[in-house]
């Protein structure tokens, strides 16, 4: 096994995602001198995506656009992979912990027989070992883990965690792979991508909401909020109050006798906060509250708080974020 | 024996012979139902069918029902008199006069013929209420019922006016003994009878065969009609629940073969229940008391007995051995899931019925069968039914944190004194709830100061399953019951007092079916006591104008009325404001049933409509005695947009009173 | 058709997890266990698929876990599983994703199976990692994260939808397959009480490593875990305040973005 980190890159719609920067930084501090960092990717415009990851200090880009892993299969990509890893035998194998780095790392981690750690906010080298921090019950706690013995370890990374390297002077050698991969032998097949309906998730399934409570006034109002929640990919939620004077609709409803979510990100707007309120998005990773009332119970359970006027603070905050992306 | 008499001996043989055949397969009919012990206590029981039946103590809480009083005692003198009548012809000679001597005979006459005008009268203003006045608590969408009410009042009428057209004409015959002399208004109708030209011995026959007829009819009519009460009404009195009316049945859940859970068809039923069904007399008095009914939801107490009713004269056939169809299921045909899910259980309905007709069971009846054996129930109930199973509260809070109110607070725990005087039952609310955590507080500062011997179970506490009993889910309930008295039972204590009238409630009444038993208190009692004995010294607290809410599980359901308002006045020094609805006739909040944690989609919002009530009253402060109760105020405050006007709790009111 | 359903017992998701006294595990008094709820969504899926069958088609719990485990599995009977395979062992304790993996392969290769249903992760140790290595020891095809099942008409494929960033892919794979489920897929059943009466009847079958034919733990020893860390003291709410609105806000997103790192 060297000491070199191969990072795999996730290639969608022909763009290769912005996390890869991430992994590169990580591998940065994996291979801190001594390995190289190579990195692969599969899918149709791997040559054309290998160029926003010249320029980073790698060793080697390896493209793979046959025609059979033009699309994401899990079958055909790690077994490509995986030909990839056992040739090159690299210490770690990063990627990026979204849909498709999860479903593959799995895979791969039991065709290379070596150990995975899942979802890492924070991955260090310790003593030339690599300590990946990651959460456990549902980010109730964290553990540092080290993988065991001269395996190789897959480590998918949660995008935004790890700050995104610096591009450094100098190209690297892209090289083209041909798996050899027959389609017919993969035996599931992704027949086509069907876009989110309505184009935003489902308020139980969402990884941001924002919600509004009475003080929205009008359904009308629901507007600003939708506003932020767009730029954050979320979702709009409603409190049973604001449901009930027709601000939005039932689906939308947060709580108790509505739906009980589970959100990354909770902005609570107008909310004061009521157990049957607070019974529906508790579990919330982040709260915050924005209420003009201090003494709201919200403000007991949030975890960032701002008293101020909601049609004030949102569209402030709305473009703040714009700033950010 | 005249001919007359022989063909009467002949009709009236055989009406007695079908009455008699009817009352039997009546009873057979309802024999069906499961077995019921009600027949402890008789003495009570007798006592009740004197107060209530004789003395009709609750038809006349209303001013309609003198009408009824009139037209059931009337009745009754009127019947004696008909019998008189018909064994008189029988039995020539036959007279009360010969039997009874003449006093009591007299008497027998005289009230007969006042009763007479008296239930005319009452017939007239009835048929006037019911066509002129339209009162809500007649409104049933079965038209039948009002055809069939029209025909019974009708017939009566006309049975009074052939009895003053047989007794008339039989004073002008000098016939009978009947002189007039008992019979005002009899000698007045055979002044008017003196002027027809008919002959009066025809007519005498005709009116009293016509008026026998009339009888026979109504005695064959009676169980096809909802006359069936006169039959099912008195029994039903004998038989009512003289144990706590607050204590659902206790479900036996040893057979594990067992495929059904709960009533789906309508012999499931105990034979009590379906005799409920017989003592209906739709008077609609539930109904107007319902706040299901009165917030437009598909519920209302009086259509679904009688409802309940019809399907069980309709599946007689059937249920008497007579082959049918096979078994029908009463939901959705005879009662939908819309109206089982809207009652709130406040016991509204059961508070008003002259002939004590149990609803309430009948309808949890209802849903545990759809809970435990169908699995079907409004979607909201299943996040709630399972947090109750896991962290033993219905929010998904871990049960571990059950204590945290306490968090700061030198609060003594059972688990640490083993023996003590009052347990204080803190409740799912009080432990969870950012608002019922303040009350909690309240009262354990309280205690503290007044020295009481007091423990709290902390995260040993389970929910006490009241609300998990009244949605239906009586297995998840009895799970929790059980667990709890196994707790309880480890340590010494000698009452228990609760801030929640669920809670106590389920103490009262239903953990003494697990063999539970313990002296308990609601807050409000027990705070009086402290403040009474000198324990907690409160000053002369000046509150200000305040409303009491009395709650359904609290009032009505456990009679505690006055130890509320006392404390108010006395420790608190709240101005009391009442509200027009109050006391055993106060207005559900809207959160029992189960339905705190129900959606509440159809009809209007009864909480919404007490706090109109309460904000008619022009006050700043509505004081509650119950989480659920507080909980309603608040959230309907909030949708009327009067976050000024505060809700207390009793133990806050005090504390605030009795501050430092 | 054969239709396995994983299942795992885990703390319940309302449960205080706090680091036990040695720091190399959570305390577990005062934890109510429960069935990770992902997999109810697969054990109601494989209620679904077995009902739309029919034939002598059944469902088989496989759960590898503490006895303690046994409690959980007789609430997926009775929500209407027809038997289970509890795989208990000594040996066994907190086994990684290749264990849990190697071992329930196993199992399952020995009991027959047409189709394999689990939750898309398990809410103790959030790997996600087991489906994919089953997938791999067993050659069959994986699906994770369905939000949508459907079986194809002749029965030899099934046709889903699965979430990813900002949408769903529709996959058809060929049978068998494992499938892992998430939330949206379906709603789980309430057991009805004939329901849990019968469950008591049914039954589990227990096996040891031993049992299924191995010697030790495979796959063990592959990580270390070198700490347990509690997430910062963040118990009061960070109240934002400044002079301006503007300035608050812009304090709020540096705060969500660097502290909270959730944007």
């Amino acid at each position: 096994m060297t000491k070199d980190v191969l990072v795999f890159g996730e290639i969608r719609n022909g763009k290769l995602k912005k996390v890869i920067k991430e992994l590169i930084s990580a591998g940065r501090r994996l291979t801190s001198g001594e390995g190289a960092i190579d990195a692969v990717l599969i899918g149709e415009g791997a040559k054309d995506a290998a160029s926003d990851i010249d320029g980073y200090g790698l060793r080697k880009i390896t493209v793979v656009e046959d025609e059979a892993l033009k699309d994401y299969s899990t079958e055909g990509y790690a077994d490509c992979l995986s030909d990839l890893i056992r040739s090159a035998d690299p210490a770690y194998v990063l990627m990026g912990a979204t849909a498709m780095g999860r479903d593959l790392g799995s895979r791969v981690v039991a065709k290379i027989d070596g150990v995975m750690f899942s979802d890492c906010v924070d991955v260090n080298a310790e003593d030339g070992r690599c300590v990946a921090r990651r959460p456990v019950y549902s980010g109730k706690l964290f553990i540092e883990i080290t993988p065991q013995g001269e395996i190789p370890s897959i480590i998918t990374i949660r995008p935004n965690n790890v700050p995104p390297a610096e591009s450094v002077d100098g190209s690297t050698e892209i090289v083209t792979h041909a798996s050899g991969i027959d389609r017919g032998s993969i035996r599931a097949i992704v027949s086509e991508i069907l876009p989110l309906a309505g184009g935003r998730p489902d308020v139980s399934e969402a990884d941001v909401i924002v919600s509004g409570g009475r003080a929205l006034k009008d359904a009308s109002n629901f507007k600003i909020l939708e506003e932020l929640t767009d730029l954050l990919g979320g979702a709009v939620g409603a409190s049973r109050a604001a449901v009930d004077a027709g601000y939005a609709d039932h689906a939308l409803q947060v709580g108790q006798t509505g739906k009980i979510v589970n959100p990354k990100l909770y902005i609570a707007c107008g909310i004061s906060g009521a157990i049957q309120h607070l019974a529906g998005m508790r579990t919330s990773k982040v709260i915050v509250a924005i209420n003009k009332d201090s003494n709201a119970p919200i403000f007991e359970k949030a975890h960032y708080g701002i008293v101020g006027d909601l049609f004030e603070v949102v569209p402030i905050l709305t473009e703040e974020i714009k700033k950010l992306m | 024996m005249t001919v007359d008499g022989i063909i009467m001996l002949v009709v009236f043989l055989a009406v007695l012979v079908a009455f008699f055949l009817i009352l039997r397969s009546l009873v057979k009919l309802i024999s069906v139902g499961k077995p019921e012990k009600r027949f402890d206590n008789p003495w009570e029981r007798f006592k009740s069918v004197i107060v209530y039946v004789g003395m009709q103590a609750r038809v006349l809480t209303q001013l309609a029902g003198l009408g009824h009083f009139i037209i059931f005692w009337g009745f009754i003198f009127i019947t004696l008199g008909t019998f008189e009548h018909i064994m008189g012809m029988i039995i020539p000679g036959f007279s009360y006069d010969t039997l009874l001597g003449r006093s009591i005979a007299g008497a027998i006459y005289l009230l007969q013929d006042v009763f007479g005008v008296l239930v005319i009268g009452a017939v007239i203003v009835a048929l006037f209420r019911r066509y002129v006045l339209k009162p809500e608590r007649l409104k049933i969408d079965d038209p039948k019922a009002g055809r069939e009410a029209t025909l019974i009042l009708g017939l009566i009428f006309v049975l009074i006016v052939l009895m003053y057209g047989i007794k008339g004409t039989e004073i002008l015959i000098e016939r009978g003994g009947s002189d007039g002399f008992y019979t005002p208004v009899s000698r007045f109708a055979s002044g008017i009878l003196a002027g027809w030209s008919m002959d009066l011995v025809v007519a005498n026959r005709v009116f009293a065969w016509i008026h026998h007829l009339i009888i026979f009819f109504f005695l064959i009519y009676i169980p096809y009609s909802k006359h069936i009460h006169i039959l099912g009404a008195i029994p039903n009195v004998f038989l009512r629940n003289l144990g706590q009316p607050g204590s659902l049945s206790r479900m036996d859940f040893e057979d594990e073969n067992a495929e059904k859970f709960g009533i789906s068809v309508i012999e499931d039923y105990t034979w009590k229940q379906l005799l409920d069904l017989c003592a209906c007399t739709e008077c609609g008095r539930c109904q107007v008391a319902c706040p299901a009914y009165l917030t437009e939801k598909p519920l209302s107490p009086f259509r679904m007995i009688h409802n309940l009713r019809a399907h069980l004269m309709d599946e007689r056939g059937r249920l008497l051995g007579g082959g049918g169809d096979g078994e029908k299921a009463i939901i959705p045909g005879t009662v939908t899931e819309d109206e089982i899910w809207s009652c709130t259980t406040c016991g509204a309905c059961m508070q008003e019925c002259p002939p004590f007709i149990e609803h309430v069971q009948k309808i949890v009846d209802l849903r545990r069968y759809l809970v435990l054996t169908e699995s079907r129930f409004p979607s909201e109930m299943h996040a709630i039914f399972r947090n109750m199973e896991v962290n033993y509260n219905p929010w998904a809070i871990g049960y571990a944190s059950r204590a945290e109110w306490a968090d700061g607070m030198d609060v003594p725990l059972a688990s640490d004194k083993k023996s003590f005087d009052v347990l204080y039952w803190v409740g799912c609310a009080g432990s969870f709830d950012a608002r019922g955590q303040k009350v909690t507080r309240a009262m354990v500062d309280l205690m503290i100061k007044a020295g009481v011997d007091f423990a709290v179970l902390g995260v040993e506490e389970k929910c006490c399953g009241e609300t998990a009993r009244r949605m239906g889910n009586e297995y998840l309930a009895q799970t929790l019951i059980e667990s709890n008295i196994e707790i309880l039972e480890k340590y010494k204590f000698n009452r228990l007092v609760t801030a929640c009238p669920h809670g106590l409630n389920s103490f009262r009444a239903e953990y003494p079916q697990f063999g539970f038993e313990v002296e308990t208190l609601h807050h409000s009692q027990f705070l009086l006591e402290l403040v009474k004995e000198g324990g907690l010294e409160c000053g002369n607290g000046a509150l200000g104008k305040g409303v009491y809410h009395d709650s359904c599980y609290l009032g009505r359901y456990n009679d505690i009325f006055d130890e509320p308002r006392e404390l108010l006045r006395k420790a608190a020094g709240v101005d009391l404001v009442e509200f027009g609805r109050r006391g055993m006739s106060s207005f559900c909040c809207g959160a029992g049933g189960g339905r705190m944690w129900m959606e509440e989609t159809l009809g209007r919002r009864i909480n919404e409509d007490r706090v109109d009530e309460s904000l008619d009253l022009g006050i700043e402060r509505i004081i509650t005695a119950c989480p659920f109760c507080m909980t309603m105020f608040e959230d309907g405050l909030k949708s009327r947009e009067r976050e000024d006007v505060k809700v207390v709790d009793l133990a806050e009111a005090v504390k605030e009173a009795c501050g430092d | 058709m054969k239709i396995i359903v994983l299942l795992k017992r885990v703390p319940d998701t309302e449960a205080k997890i706090l680091i036990n006294q040695n720091g190399d595990g959570i305390r577990e008094e005062g934890i109510k266990f429960v069935i990770n709820p992902y997999d109810e969504y697969a054990i109601e899926e494989g209620l679904l698929l077995r009902d739309k069958v029919g034939g002598d088609s059944k469902v088989t719990v496989v759960c590898m876990g503490a006895e303690e485990a046994t409690e959980n599995i007789r609430t997926a009977l009775a929500m209407g599983a027809d038997d289970a395979v509890h795989i208990c062992d000594p040996a066994l304790k907190k086994p990684g994703p290749l264990t849990s993996a190697t071992v329930m392969a196993k199992a399952i290769k020995d009991e027959g199976y047409d189709i394999i249903f689990c939750g898309k992760q398990a809410i103790d140790d959030d790997m996600a990692q087991v489906q994919g290595i089953m997938a791999e020891i067993l050659d069959i095809p994986q699906v994770n994260v369905a939000v949508k099942f459907e079986l194809s008409d002749d029965a030899q494929n099934v046709i889903l939808q699965r979430r990813i960033e900002g949408g769903d892919e529709k996959i058809e794979a060929r049978l068998p397959a494992i499938i892992s489920c998430e939330k949206g897929l379906n709603e789980p059943r309430y057991a009805s009480l004939p329901g849990i009466m019968k469950a008591k009847k049914k039954e589990i079958r227990t096996k040891s490593l031993a049992d299924l034919g191995f010697d030790d733990v495979p796959g063990g020893g592959k990580s270390r875990i070198l700490k347990w860390l509690p997430l910062p003291k963040g118990g009061e709410c960070r109240m934002v305040e400044a002079e301006e609105i503007s300035d608050a806000v812009g304090e709020l997103v540096r705060l969500l973005r660097e502290e909270a790192k959730v944007l």
